[in-house]
């Protein structure tokens, strides 16, 4: 996964991208998986990613993952853009619906990770503001919290309740049919 | 978005989540009206978010269409459609009990729009029962939102309809204006119109009086918001509209070789004004098993009329046999937010959305004895 990207016939013309993990790492990824994340996006039109990109928040396992998804997520754009300018006939739609079919398997795999990982892929994501990163993730966080009481989602997240008695007996007598 | 240094690992992992991320997380929730207030009870930053007014405001615009939780049937009654069943405010499943417990019994739910209700209570005057307040009211958050009195002697309230028209960041804070047709008990062909609005807090009448060609007696049938105007359709085939811009009231004709003019109970359920692409005023005609949709278009010259835009089958897009035998459908409510008719048949009522004719089937049945005002709402 480090060596990520390597020289392949496609990216012989694309500009290459140095990230550099907190844990000082280096990845090397084609400018179109990198722009994915508008944080760099603008960091390469601003012209300051000679010697490559130190990324500080993000460690060399989550950003492995994050790259992984970029690339991914990257060559489905470069799809879509080619079929609405050639293509637009039933065959290619066929293609399209197929790809995207692969890509939903692909993010579902991807979620496969436990809850810390999940929550260091938010902060990845938002840092890095990859939003379709961030929507998949928050979405997988809201999914599970889905129908659980508040003593589970504390037990599945680790949160520690901090309410008084009080502040929790006023919230329930004002929120009680919800619970019903 | 705000990007912020990653503080010391915390032992846990929600609690590293900064605010602008659980809000994130929390947007996705899906749109039922429990989903937030659960949530609140987890820890102090979940209830802080979670009851945030613009956290709130973001939710809705995420979600953009509020879902169907059901409808409020004569004469208030409200009956859920979710499926699997979803909690709900008591106060939208007990008006009574709300109005019983302010010393109201004879009330009567007239409108619904947005999440906002119009009931109106009667009193008894010169041996007449009469509407004489308005409340505009929010059964999610229990609460009214006003209270408006008319004195309009000796005019006969024959219908009224509630607009909400911004809504100013907050969860309850929405303005609305409240539209009251009038005719005179004199001189019954005579109709005029009084709106309220909640900013002014005074009502403004219609600019002239309209007189139709016959008395038009109170209309049960739900009004319908389509742009800057609200419709309603009395008995005997007319339309009526008011435009709320100019305060103007007009009689609109419907579509020409339209048979709905005989004077039928179930007339008015048969027929339905829509809001269709463009702001363009729309009427759907339930002609046997067919629904024929038609639309109010002006040419160059100014000139108003009505084209046959599109027919549909019944039997076609629903799953059901239509005999001869058996009773036929009926158009028993429309709902502005979801965009959707609900269709009546032998075997259960059918929200069909009007666009895409997709259709969803309630856990419901239908007496096709009374209108519906269907309730959505976040």
């Amino acid at each position: 996964m480090a060596s990520a990207g390597s020289g392949d016939e496609k990216a012989a013309a694309a500009a290459m991208i140095t990230l550099i993990s907190s844990d000082n790492e280096k990845f090397e990824v084609t400018e179109a998986t990198a722009t994915l994340s508008q944080t760099i996006r603008h960091m390469i039109e601003d012209g300051c990613t000679d010697g490559g990109v130190p990324l500080p928040n993000v460690t060399s396992k989550i950003l492995a993952r994050v790259i992984e998804y970029c690339k991914k997520h990257a060559t489905a754009a470069a799809g879509e853009e080619g079929s609405s300018s050639s293509f637009s006939d039933a065959a290619f739609l066929e293609v399209d619906r197929a790809f995207l079919e692969e890509l939903e398997e692909f993010d579902d795999a991807f979620l496969e990770v436990d809850r810390a990982t999940l929550f260091d892929l938010i902060l990845a994501a938002n840092y890095l503001d990859i939003k379709g990163l961030l929507n998949l993730t928050c979405q997988k966080v809201a999914d599970s919290v889905k129908g659980k009481t508040p003593e589970q989602i504390r037990e599945m997240y680790n949160i520690v309740n901090d309410l008084t008695p009080e502040e929790e007996a006023e919230i329930r007598r004002e929120t009680q049919w919800a619970f019903e | 978005m705000i990007r912020r240094c990653r503080r010391r690992r915390p032992s846990s992992p929600a609690e590293a989540l900064p605010d602008d991320l659980l809000c994130e997380i929390l947007l996705r929730l899906p749109p039922h009206p429990s989903s937030l207030p659960r949530v609140g009870l987890v820890c102090k930053q979940w209830q802080r978010l979670s009851t945030d007014a613009y956290f709130i405001s973001r939710f809705h615009a995420h979600h953009r269409t509020p879902p169907l939780l059901g409808y409020f049937a004569f004469p208030g009654t409200f009956v859920p459609t979710q499926v699997p069943p979803c909690p709900m405010p008591p106060t939208l499943c007990s008006l009574y009990h709300w109005y019983r417990e302010r010393g109201v019994y004879w009330w009567g739910l007239l409108d619904c729009r947005r999440g906002h209700l119009l009931i109106g209570a009667t009193k008894l005057l010169k041996f007449r029962f009469v509407i004489t307040e308005f409340t505009v009211f929010n059964p999610m958050f229990g609460v009214s939102v006003c209270n408006v009195t008319t004195e309009r002697q000796p005019s006969k309230l024959i219908a009224a309809a509630v607009v909400v028209v911004a809504v100013a960041g907050g969860t309850n804070s929405y303005s609305f204006r409240l539209i009251a047709l009038f005719s005179n008990y004199q001189e019954r062909r005579r109709l005029s119109a009084s709106v309220y609005s909640s900013d002014s807090g005074v009502w403004v009448n219609s600019v002239t009086a309209l007189v139709t060609p016959s008395p038009i007696d109170t209309i049960h049938h739900p009004s319908t918001l389509v742009g800057n105007a609200i419709y309603w359709l009395p008995d005997g085939g007319k339309i009526l509209q008011f435009d709320m811009e100019r305060l103007s009231l007009a009689i609109i004709e419907q579509p020409p070789h339209v048979d709905v003019n005989r004077p039928r109970r179930s007339e008015g359920f048969r027929r339905w004004i829509i809001p269709l692409r463009d702001g363009h005023l729309g009427l759907a005609i339930l002609s046997g098993n067919s629904i024929h949709f038609w639309v109010r278009k002006t040419d160059v010259s100014n000139a108003t009329t009505w084209e046959l835009c599109k027919s549909v089958q019944l039997d076609r897009i629903l799953p059901l046999e239509l005999k001869e035998r058996m009773p036929p459908p009926s158009m028993i409510g429309f709902a502005e937010e979801n965009n959707a008719i609900f269709i009546s048949t032998h075997d259960g009522v059918f929200m069909t959305n009007i666009e895409s004719m997709k259709f969803k089937k309630l856990p419901i049945t239908s007496d096709e004895e009374y209108y519906i005002h269907p309730y959505s709402s976040f």
